[in-house]
């Protein structure tokens, strides 16, 4: 249930019970008022009555206002005020009245004098106040639904829509709406606050990762210098060269992660800017043809099916990262006398190998540091690059493994 | 030959400056920006290792002072940051060549010779190891005085050996020099040493000795047996 739906029924309920109330009271107190100056103009007319009668006038008669009876002597029957039904022969129902009678000597004679005056009917009186009240709810109610499910949670609903979109790695902050609402101004600036905080933190750390990797190239550079140094004394066992080759191949292997890292981040951090249009049959016959040596190696056969010049759009080192990396995990990933197809179109770039099945799902292949088993000297953050540039480019990729082919295929649109 | 070596990290520039002494270079070194801004200015270097990331300012401001002054000097920019645009800026201030940290000293020596080769040989001088002799200009390989035929991998290897004779050289510094950044995919050198073994099998067959020396587990060494 949202909000204002709840909030109104609570509102209305509210409100309908206070109107019922209300019109109660209005009844009672409408209904004593009216009495207590039917009572008083009563009292006056008895007067005006016994004065004209006191100055020897014909007592007036107007049955049923004014009815004055001579009376022999003093009745039983009570003085005072009363509520009478008195049947009304013209509109053929009884009608309600206020009365006064009082008894009263002028000159010997007993006068009875009766004053009436009509009554409010109650029935109508509810009925014109229970209509009052309802009319009243209605318009609450229709008020309430359009003027402020649409003008008052305005701001909320667009704050809510700018929330739903935002991503903490977006580039800029979270633009919201000013309202003229103290709760909504606050959830503003609590969202601002909030989202801003996320995207700084989000920076930092991409910058921490850039950093670092930085910071680690100079002291792997004196690592390998000091080892290649060692390495040329004469007097080495074969032990401790065993162990020199050792450590010397695990500095190259965090050579090359750091490298990875640094790429990656740099990617993710947009840093490589100024597209241009990028030749990818070109970029592909460079590298395949660095490539001949680890392809003659591994006896593999290469069929490519390049078109002239195909173009994109689109940062050159990355093409050509992609490129190298997707043609590396080709060679890499590849059996003893198996193949490579390279497939170009203006559209999309297929390139399909043989190889072994993976022993992860194909939509955990691209993730950071995630590799098969077998693979022990690959890092496991090529497909991650390549995703990360597919990703900044707008571009799809795909992998399937189908009767022994892992293919992957990139589209530019 | 006199070069300035300019790298705020100590350790590195010792190992630098001890490599290339022994290599027969006059070697100077300096720490930090202003250091480095001084000898540049005052004196004349042939060629100048340069990192960019210094303390008290970017080496590219050290490499427009030493353009203006001594446009000749050869220029090989060190980094740290293997970044497109300081590579891209840095050769067009006019820096002859760029290497990336972490590196082999062994690569950094080829760069340099090939530098020196370029700048101040314009590539006319041979290089001679007893019954061998590489032109490098035209990419010519002889043994014995008669023309050995060397794949492009097989010359680069050779020259690189040249270059390093003496030298314990890793198969890792090999494949990187050989293959660059596609030296990933020589996971067990396997390659390496198939290139080795056929550049072996030419100069001997053209009455060349074998100078490949195998240091086992750990690489190769030219060196006069």
């Amino acid at each position: 249930m949202k909000l204002l739906e709840k909030n109104n029924r609570i509102f209305i309920r509210f409100m309908a019970l206070l109107l019922l109330l209300g019109s109660i009271l209005f009844y009672v107190s409408v209904n004593w008022i009216a009495r207590s100056e039917i009572d008083e103009k009563l009292e006056v007319n008895q007067k005006r009555t016994i004065n004209l009668i006191d100055e020897g006038q014909l007592p007036p008669q107007f049955a049923p206002i004014v009815e004055v009876k001579i009376s022999p002597k003093k009745s039983a029957t009570t003085e005072g005020f009363s509520d009478v039904q008195i049947f009304d022969p013209e509109e053929g129902e009884e009608e309600p009245f206020r009365q006064l009678v009082a008894e009263v000597e002028i000159k010997g004679a007993i006068y009875r004098i009766t004053n009436r005056s009509p009554l409010l009917e109650s029935e109508d009186l509810i009925l014109a106040i229970g209509n009052c009240t309802a009319a009243l709810v209605l318009l609450l109610f229709v008020w309430m639904y359009s003027r402020s499910s649409q003008k008052l949670w305005e701001p909320f609903h667009q704050q809510l829509q700018a929330i739903k979109g935002f991503s903490v790695s977006q580039n800029e902050p979270l633009t919201l709406a000013s309202s003229e609402i103290t709760e909504f101004e606050e959830l503003k600036t609590a969202l601002h606050e909030l989202t801003e905080k996320g995207r700084s933190d989000f920076q930092n750390l991409k910058e921490f990762t850039e950093n670092a990797s930085h910071e680690m190239q100079t002291p792997l550079a004196i690592i390998q210098t000091k080892l290649e140094d060692t390495l040329q004394s004469s007097d080495l066992t074969e032990e401790q060269a065993r162990h020199l080759a050792v450590a010397n191949d695990a500095v190259l292997r965090l050579t090359r992660l750091n490298r990875s890292l640094l790429l990656l981040s740099k990617i993710s951090n947009h840093q490589f800017i100024g597209e241009e249009l990028v030749s990818i049959s070109r970029l592909l016959k460079t590298q395949v043809n660095q490539l001949a040596d680890f392809i003659k190696e591994k006896k593999l056969t290469l069929r490519m099916d390049l078109p002239e010049d195909v173009l994109v759009k689109a940062h050159p080192t990355l093409v050509e990262t992609l490129l190298f990396n997707l043609l590396v995990n080709a060679v890499r990933h590849n059996v003893e006398g198996g193949t490579i197809d390279v497939t170009l179109t203006n559209q999309s770039l297929n390139i399909s190998n043989t190889g072994h099945s993976l022993d992860l799902p194909s939509d955990q292949l691209f993730e950071r540091f995630k590799k098969g088993a077998a693979s022990q000297e690959s890092l496991g953050l090529g497909l991650a690059i390549v995703k990360k540039i597919c990703e900044v480019n707008k571009w799809e990729i795909e992998h399937s493994y189908q009767n022994g082919v892992h293919r992957f295929a990139v589209s530019f649109q | 030959m006199k070069i300035l070596i300019i790298e705020d990290e100590k350790e590195l520039l010792e190992s630098i400056a001890h490599f290339l002494s022994e290599r027969g270079y006059v070697c100077e070194s300096a720490g930090s920006y202003h250091t480095a801004l001084e000898k540049v200015i005052s004196y004349e270097y042939d060629i100048v290792l340069l990192d960019i990331t210094l303390p008290g300012g970017n080496g590219l401001g050290i490499l427009k002072e030493l353009k203006l002054g001594n446009p000749n000097t050869g220029v090989l920019i060190i980094s740290a940051k293997n970044s497109l645009e300081d590579k891209v800026a840095g050769l067009d201030l006019g820096a002859d060549d760029y290497i990336t940290k972490p590196f082999h000293l062994a690569e950094l020596n080829a760069r340099v010779k090939a530098l020196l080769r370029r700048r101040f040989f314009e590539g006319s001088q041979t290089i001679v190891f007893e019954e061998i002799e590489i032109d490098p200009t035209n990419n010519i390989v002889q043994v014995q005085g008669q023309p050995v035929e060397l794949t492009k991998k097989e010359y680069d290897l050779l020259l690189y050996f040249l270059t390093n004779k003496n030298r314990v050289l890793t198969k890792a510094a090999i494949a990187e020099h050989l293959w660059g950044d596609y030296m990933d995919l020589a996971d067990n050198f396997d390659l390496v040493y198939s290139h080795i073994k056929n550049l072996r099998k030419k100069i001997m067959q053209h009455g060349g000795k074998d100078y490949i020396k195998t240091i086992y587990g750990m690489g190769y060494k030219f060196m006069n047996a």
